[in-house]
């Protein structure tokens, strides 16, 4: 540092700031310009009309004492350091003195002029470096959030011209407007898919913003894993018989029911299946199978499709992140987005989703839900959840 | 245009439909008339209001953002108003968060529809809600 670096202090007691300044003026090779105060409302008043490099602060003013007088100085000076003296050498206040925001805690009786320029000069770089990262973090979350932001407005928007083209395409096969005949009702059925691959994009995107945003409300209560493997099993039993691939669940032994969200995981169970089935080739297997492991419920979703290249199998839980899976095959589409909303969701129940894959022999994606008793639950669970919050904590 | 009236109903119902997306109202209004209602058409919470008013339909599908009145401040000013506050009102929106259906529904919406929603279900709400208000 070859500038001159302005400080202020504020110290009710001339002696000490005579001692900071006797120190300062020691130190070699370095400028200061000092200005005192002898008062905490002078010292806000201070920073807030000058620019400090640092500010020197005893916690025990004439007018404020303690950490409070911490906490306003904190608020006045903004992005510049602080450091705290003190008559005492009291290692919990000094710890608890930097927890709220102080760069360092001197005590006066040994300061020295090489250990005051020392901290001075350290005090500003950890301050600016401290300064970068947050600055860079709340960019992070700003763009994360206007992403979070467009994704939702884009969806939102598709949604107008899609009811209406939903809306012609229902009123054609009501007849109005006549019969539809050959070339023309193929045409109509083709739009009235693809309208439905439209609308089911369009909700798994907003499904999957809420998610990350936090706003889908999580209901945690006592659910049985197999009742919900099963149902999903049912809801997507139409394609795998259309495909021509079978489908069965295996449970072994009997499973305890945990504490987690039913309806959050039959879209992990139905999203996981839904993929295998679209990326295994007709004759081929599907299994479903759940084991209770002691501290968890382990639960898999086997196929015997084409499977994922090793370099792809960490990415497949990306958002968009719709790996290569076809590979010259037919058009099996997908977004990427249903597996990203399992993840979401097993995060959220605190397990883990992970995948392994032999390309050309099969995918096993699995995951595990640990049997705990929840802390927060949803309001209407009572006084007991409360109690149970307070002896966790 | 030519109507099918189902034997029950004597008199055809009039609904009214708010919405400021042209297309959508077109398709709604050109379905409804088919199953035999009569039709209103409205594009904005303003306009909606007066032809509640002056026509006294039988029931409205209410679409949320719409320019100068939205369908929130519309469907509240409906049951504020005396001539108005028994007309049922089925909420179209482009929205599904669930603070927006809560709002509706204690607003006193007897329904809502998340856009795209299909046709058939609202024909069979509009019905339904129809066949309760005659009830009561």
């Amino acid at each position: 540092m070859d500038s001159t670096i302005k400080i202020l202090l504020i110290e009710g007691n001339i002696r000490d700031a005579c001692l900071v300044d006797d120190a300062l003026a020691g130190v070699r090779g370095v400028q200061y310009d000092l200005d005192r105060c002898e008062r905490l409302a002078q010292g806000v008043d201070s920073l807030e009309s000058d620019r400090y490099d640092v500010v020197l602060v005893d916690l025990a003013l004439p007018d404020s004492n303690g950490l409070a007088t911490l906490a306003s100085i904190r608020g006045a000076a903004g992005p510049v350091p602080i450091i705290v003296l003190s008559a005492f050498r009291d290692r919990s206040l000094a710890r608890r003195v930097v927890q709220e925001g102080a760069q360092d805690y001197l005590v006066i009786g040994q300061i020295d002029s090489d250990s005051l320029g020392r901290a001075i000069h350290y005090a500003i770089e950890r301050k600016a470096v401290e300064g970068r990262l947050v600055t860079a973090l709340h960019e992070a979350e700003e763009a994360d959030r206007a992403k979070s932001e467009f994704l939702s407005n884009v969806s939102h928007e598709i949604r107008t011209p899609l009811t209406s083209m939903c809306n012609v395409l229902s009123n054609f096969a009501a007849g109005i407007g006549g019969r539809l005949k050959g070339k023309h009702e193929q045409y109509v059925t083709m739009l009235d898919d693809d309208c439905n691959r439209l609308r089911a994009l369009v909700e798994k995107l907003l499904n999957l913003s809420r998610l990350q945003a936090g706003k889908v409300p999580v209901e945690f209560g006592s659910t049985d894993v197999a009742a919900v493997a099963a149902d999903a099993v049912r809801g997507v039993r139409r394609e795998a018989d259309a495909k021509g691939v079978a489908l069965e669940v295996e449970a072994l032994g009997h499973l305890p029911e945990i504490d987690a969200d039913g309806s959050l995981l039959l879209q992990v169970f139905t999203n996981l299946i839904y993929n295998a089935i679209k990326f295994t080739p007709a004759g081929g297997s599907i299994t479903v199978r759940l084991q209770d492991r002691g501290g968890e419920i382990y639960a898999a979703v086997v196929d015997t499709g084409i499977g994922i290249a090793p370099e792809n199998l960490k990415k497949v839980f990306e958002k968009f992140a719709q790996v290569n899976r076809k590979k010259g095959g037919k058009g099996a589409q997908g977004t990427g987005i249903g597996l990203a909303i399992c993840k979401e969701i097993v995060d959220l129940h605190d397990g883990e989703i992970w995948v392994e894959s032999v390309t050309a022999k099969g995918s096993t994606f699995q995951f595990t839900l640990p049997k705990k008793e929840r802390a927060v639950r949803s309001e209407k669970q009572g006084p007991a959840s409360v109690e149970k919050e307070l002896v966790e904590v | 245009m030519f109507k099918w009236l189902s034997g029950k109903k004597s008199t055809p119902k009039t609904i009214l439909v708010a919405d400021d997306e042209d297309n959508i109202v077109r398709t709604i209004a050109d379905r409804l008339e088919m199953t035999g209602y009569n039709v209103l058409t409205a594009s904005d919470g303003e306009e909606a209001l007066e032809k509640a008013l002056s026509q006294k339909p039988d029931l409205i599908l209410l679409d949320i953002i719409m320019p100068r009145l939205d369908g929130h401040g519309a469907l509240e000013k409906l049951r504020q108003m005396e001539a108005t506050r028994h007309i049922p009102v089925i909420m179209l929106t482009a929205q599904s968060q669930a603070d927006d259906v809560q709002r509706a529904n204690s607003a006193g919406a007897d329904g809502y529809f998340v856009k795209p929603f299909d046709l058939v279900e609202l024909l069979r709400k509009i019905e339904q809600v129809l066949a309760a208000g005659v009830q009561g």
